[in-house]
């Protein structure tokens, strides 16, 4: 037992983390936000414009990530205490569920904006971004962690100067996995995008025009017709950034990729690459951007007088910056501390609502045997999906498109259909709380089965036919040996989008008529929407990142080494 | 080229094509040759010429574009179980032991677990590994994990072994050894196996173990010339004949 006990020595800072970022909102937050002011919505006309700002929307919450991610990654990758203290950090921020962070980010928000509208769009950006964010940033720790010694001995053995590490190492090695993280985030972004434009906190309700709430207000409405050509907008602008971004990037970045390892999307193609790569007037506009750029920079770089110097900062001014952190910090922590001690004192004279407390295991219970059976059934289909697209591989053209879409159409936009149909047929919103909740799972779970069979070396598949192994023998002993992995990588992911998914998958208002069952998403709900106790939102918000980071912890990191060291082919 | 009269396997004016970014290229150009039962043939080729695919359109794993495949005088389609693959890269299965690995296409076939047992154990033995059974492929060396290979080919007891440059994924010592001891396992009276056909880059390693010698052009391929290696083994890699042979052959290709 001594090792499990080693390995939950990660819940301690845990609390401590989830103690500060509380004690961050309280100290900012201390007039809180007042004012209601409701859009009128849902009005066709203005389907063009709000997907419009939407997309503007998630474009400014790709470019916060994007920055967080390299500030972060590399943070955590090139400095000492990175892997020990900031990928930790990272772990649980990625556990806590997208909406763990509203009522923290609009509490902040909203007093540092001049009028609460700009602060409304300013959290509601930041919402997304948090879906979207942390990915990224492993995926910039991992491609440095993994760049090949031979390339930084290189970059070092050439005395290489801060803009040529920056342009010929930084940004190449870490090209493929940030462009393939960046697709994933967009997906996840519209996902919650939903989520993310409603914002209520209590009897305080914002509602930002876009696509989002204005599928949720026909929805609510009861208006079918909009909510479904919504929809359909929604498809074909996922459609036409797949087409016209994510492909040609995808495709583009693989001349980045070090070393022969085909990735999820290495058999992917772009026509729309394919033609911009081939044009010749584009070449010369290249050809010439890159002239100017590169002259820029060294005249840059010539004023800039860093001359010669590697990666070499001085000392001095190390020590200043540390110095001037670690006091900044320490003020920020104690003042937190103390603004948070001071609140939580005040929500326990209150009187702690022991009554609904008491529910919070039984609800957990429920969920986690919701999630079991979500996970089950996704399994149950994505297996064979994969199975297929392995025997007839021409069908990945198909099926991959597909399930990028699919896996971007927001759960809530399915919501009415599918509580018209399951609930009005089977009388379960059991049951269509178990389909929202594969709406929020299958996908991960499919996309990492298809790259790993993608993967499939032919060298197996030759053995496979030379030695006469065919149907139950050959998926027993080759197939899902070699699929394990995947598997267990797409159990991860898609435990981690099914947590985040609970929330918005067991309580639901649809045509002015709620639908719910018992759970811990419905219950963080009810305690965010009802304003009751803030000690309920908070109780239910740690109780969820604890299980979440626990079961991580105990279970799937574990699970994960195990599998990779007894399955992983490279031999 | 015309092929022996009455061979084991004959290969009539083969051609494959491959497609690649919509274009389509030639690999193999009409290209014809035989193999007769018992005989060692080495294929050699400059790199990159199809030799490999040459051997996978023998067992039947890719199909010819054009031409015909004749094993004991009737056309081959599908692919062939009489004949066993010995891989480049190894390909064992990392998940399975290696008394599992070799036992894979016994279980195939669906011998009774007894018989797999009994064949297994005796061609482990073969190559060496005894005490080694229950080991997993990562905990071997390279020779080792090639032993294996050998050993899971021979244990569905083929007519004929398939080698696809067996020895160039292993250190100059080690391919050596087991050099020698494939030789020794074609010449082991126990052994039901008589024919063997090699891919190999190494013209060395080609005169030092065949009885014959293909010589391949580069792409599309198509055979420059076929040589008799009729030195007595074992052989002397410093004998003259040696030498000469080797010289040829390097013309040849180079």
């Amino acid at each position: 037992m001594i090792p499990s006990f080693r390995r939950l020595s990660f819940l301690l800072p845990t609390l401590f983390v989830v103690a500060i970022l509380s004690g961050v909102v309280l100290l900012f937050s201390r007039n809180p936000p007042s004012g209601v002011p409701v859009i009128p919505r849902a009005a066709l006309a203005d389907l063009p414009g709000d997907i419009l700002q939407s997309l503007f929307r998630l474009f400014q919450a790709y470019l916060l990530s994007l920055l967080f991610a390299y500030l972060y990654g590399l943070a955590a990758a090139l400095t000492r205490w990175g892997p020990r203290i900031l990928i930790p950090i990272l772990d649980i921020l990625q556990s806590i569920p997208v909406l763990g962070f509203f009522p923290a980010v609009v509490l902040v928000m909203i007093p540092l904006f001049p009028t609460t509208k700009m602060g409304v769009e300013a959290a509601s950006v930041i919402l997304i971004a948090t879906s979207m964010a942390w990915n990224m940033a492993f995926a910039v720790y991992e491609s440095v962690r993994t760049a090949p010694s031979d390339l930084w001995d290189l970059f070092r053995g050439i005395r290489a100067p801060v803009w040529q590490w920056v342009l010929r190492f930084l940004v190449p090695v870490t090209l493929p996995k940030v462009i393939y993280n960046s697709v994933l985030s967009w997906t996840a972004g519209w996902y919650f995008l939903i989520a993310c434009e409603m914002i209520a906190m209590g009897p305080v309700h914002y509602e930002l025009p876009g696509l989002g709430s204005f599928l949720v207000s026909s929805t609510e409405k009861g208006h079918f017709g909009e909510a479904l050509l919504g929809i359909g907008a929604l498809i074909v602008t996922v459609m036409i950034l797949d087409v016209f971004v994510f492909r040609p990037s995808l495709v583009w970045s693989h001349n980045y990729q070090i070393g022969e390892v085909e990735g999820p999307f290495s058999r992917i193609s772009s026509p729309v690459y394919d033609f911009l790569a081939s044009s010749e007037t584009l070449a010369e506009v290249k050809k010439k951007a890159g002239h100017v750029g590169g002259q820029l920079v060294r005249f840059v770089w010539r004023r800039g007088r860093f001359g010669g110097g590697s990666l070499t900062i001085p000392d001095s001014f190390l020590r200043v910056v540390t110095v001037g952190g670690g006091i900044l910090g320490g003020w920020v922590l104690l003042r937190s501390l103390f603004a948070g001690v001071h609140v939580v004192s005040g929500w326990v004279r209150q009187g702690i609502p022991w009554g609904s407390l008491s529910e919070l295991p039984a609800d957990l219970l429920f969920s986690i045997l919701r999630l079991l059976a979500a996970y089950c059934v996704s399994l149950m289909w994505t297996i064979p999906v994969a199975y297929w697209v392995f025997k007839y591989p021409r069908l990945s053209r198909a099926v991959f498109p597909l399930a990028e879409v699919m896996a971007s159409v927001p759960a809530t936009a399915l919501f009415p259909f599918v509580i018209v149909l399951v609930v009005q047929i089977f009388h379960s919103m059991n049951l269509a709380s178990v389909i929202l909740l594969m709406s929020g799972m299958q996908w991960y779970l499919l996309f990492n089965l298809l790259s790993g069979v993608g993967t499939f070396p032919s060298e197996l598949r030759e053995v496979s036919l030379t030695f006469g192994l065919r149907g139950r023998l050959f998926l027993r002993k080759v197939f899902l040996p070699f699929l394990l992995p995947s598997i267990v990588t797409g159990s991860i992911t898609a435990f981690g989008g099914g947590w985040n998914a609970l929330i918005v998958s067991e309580y639901v208002v649809y045509a002015q008529k709620d639908y719910g069952v018992r759970g811990i998403g419905a219950f963080l709900d009810r305690a965010t929407y009802s304003g009751e106790s803030p000690f309920l939102g908070v109780a239910a918000l740690l109780v969820m990142t604890v299980v979440v980071v626990t079961a991580n912890r105990l279970f799937w990191v574990p699970l994960y080494e195990r599998v990779t060291r007894r399955y992983g082919y490279d031999v | 080229m015309t092929s022996r009269k009455d061979s084991f396997l004959v290969l009539k004016n083969i051609s494959r094509d491959f497609t690649r970014d919509n274009r389509s290229y030639r690999a193999i150009d009409n290209l014809s040759v035989g193999v007769e039962e018992g005989e060692f043939v080495a294929i050699v080729g400059p790199s990159g010429c199809g030799k490999s695919t040459l051997l996978r359109i023998l067992q039947g794993l890719i199909p010819p574009t054009s031409g015909e495949l004749l094993y004991k005088n009737h056309p081959q389609t599908g692919v062939n179980s009489d004949m066993a693959m010995v891989f480049q890269g190894f390909a064992l299965l990392p998940w399975l032991s290696v008394k599992d690995n070799v036992a894979l296409g016994l279980s195939a076939r669906g011998r009774k677990a007894a018989d797999i047992d009994r064949t297994v154990s005796f061609y482990i033995d073969k190559v060496g590994l005894e005490g080694y059974e229950e080991a997993y492929p990562r905990e071997l060396s390279g020779g080792m994990k090639q032993r294996v290979g050998l050993a899971r080919a021979l244990a569905i007891e083929p007519k004929i072994l398939l080698m696809d440059e067996p020895f160039s994924n292993l250190d100059a010592l080690t391919s050596v050894t087991l050099r020698d001891e494939v030789l020794m396992l074609w010449k082991d009276q126990e052994m039901p196996v008589r024919t063997i056909i090699m891919v190999t880059h190494i013209i060395e390693e080609a005169i030092l173990m065949a009885d014959r010698v293909v010589v391949l052009s580069r792409r599309p391929t198509h055979v420059v010339r076929e040589i008799d290696v009729d030195l007595p083994r074992p052989r002397n890699r410093k004998h003259p004949d040696f030498e000469r042979l080797s010289d040829e052959i390097f013309s040849l290709i180079s």
